[in-house]
């Protein structure tokens, strides 16, 4: 039988909000950067809505769930919701009466498949990944653990990709972590 | 977007997702450490975001306020215009509909005289008899063999009612 679990008021969420630490705090910020990194958004725009979300009532947050794993989630949701919405847009092409005068200078945007878009998108999936790689030139570990995180490995899985145990795996995952901010401190290179 | 495009979302996505695990599982000294050496005082870091969380209450209230205002103004534009009762032919159609409906509502509604009632009892007991399906909203009479009884000509009371269904 599925067990109802309560869920805090908006009130209780902000009161939540109000009193993190300063851990939890960098903890926010970071993956903000991540998910504006990876949707192109605005770090501080993408936390404002979840937290606007979360104060609408808008998304439940369960009395046992970390109110900033909450938040984490709320981002991802927004911030995939915003990816959806530009990857099904509809173009609109204009259509002009004969002779008609172009007035204006509008011209949108097309998003229909382009094979020039796909041979820049397959070059920059290729940037991508040798520039994750190139940050680690002499840790073959560290190579695999990036490749099987882009490639879509999870888990147990990953982690028996880079032959660790689960602490050395912990550590060398912190390590790819903490290289990769230092990289890219906003979720872009410098 | 392409399929590449979206293909390079996805490893992105999923390297953000490991990073935010690892964020998530590191012990706060180590993160507070961490975040000192690269970017500064954790402190002004928290008291940003403080900021930026108060900004976002705000931005909430100001919303919800345009929300209940906009709510309130679509309200007033369905109740539509007063609307004008015949009060005689009112006390009439609840006399005709009490006397047919059925036998347990008639004791309840009709615990009072109906000429102890007051205008407002009499519309106020049409309009739950409305709710109660027992007469239809625009059921003026015809049903039980009269004329319609509106007739903004004779206007002996006037009465604004809620929305109607």
């Amino acid at each position: 039988m599925k067990v109802e679990v309560p869920v805090r008021s908006c009130d209780e969420i902000a009161a939540a909000i109000r009193t993190l630490t300063n851990a939890q705090w960098i903890r926010l910020r970071k993956a903000s950067i991540y998910f504006a990194w990876v949707y192109d958004l605005n770090a501080e725009d993408l936390l404002q809505e979840a937290f606007c979300r979360a104060l609408a009532g808008g998304r439940q947050c369960p009395i046992n769930v970390d109110v900033v794993k909450f938040l984490v989630e709320a981002m991802r949701s927004i911030a995939n919701g915003e990816a959806e919405k530009v990857e099904n847009q509809v173009d609109f092409v204009p259509v002009l009466q004969p002779g008609a005068p172009v007035d204006g200078a509008v011209d949108p945007e097309d998003s229909r498949a382009d094979p020039e878009d796909d041979v820049i998108a397959a070059d920059t999936t290729k940037a991508l990944r040798q520039a994750m790689l190139g940050l680690f030139p002499n840790d073959q570990q560290a190579r695999d653990l990036v490749d099987g995180i882009l490639l879509g490995y999870e888990g147990e899985e990953l982690r028996a990709l880079t032959d660790l145990d689960s602490k050395a795996y912990a550590s060398k995952r912190r390590f790819m972590r903490r290289t990769i901010d230092k990289n890219y401190p906003d979720g872009r290179k410098p | 977007m392409t399929g590449t495009k979206k293909e390079r979302r996805t490893a992105l996505a999923r390297l953000a997702d490991a990073l935010i695990e690892d964020v998530l599982a590191t012990p706060d000294q180590e993160l507070l450490a961490e975040f000192s050496d690269a970017r500064g005082d954790p402190a002004k870091n928290a008291d940003a975001m403080r900021a930026l969380f108060e900004k976002s209450v705000l931005k909430s209230n100001k919303d919800r306020l345009r929300a209940a205002q906009a709510g309130l103004a679509a309200s007033r534009a369905h109740s539509g215009p007063a609307r004008i009762f015949n009060m005689q032919n009112a006390r009439e159609r609840l006399r005709r509909v009490l006397a047919s409906c059925p036998r347990d509502v008639k004791i309840t509604l009709a615990a009072r005289n109906e000429n102890e009632l007051s205008d407002a009892d009499v519309l106020g007991m049409l309009q739950d008899l409305d709710e109660l399906g027992i007469v239809a909203p625009d059921d003026d009479g015809v049903r039980s063999g009269g004329s319609r009884d509106l007739n903004p000509s004779i206007v002996l009371g006037i009465a604004v009612v809620g929305e109607r269904r």
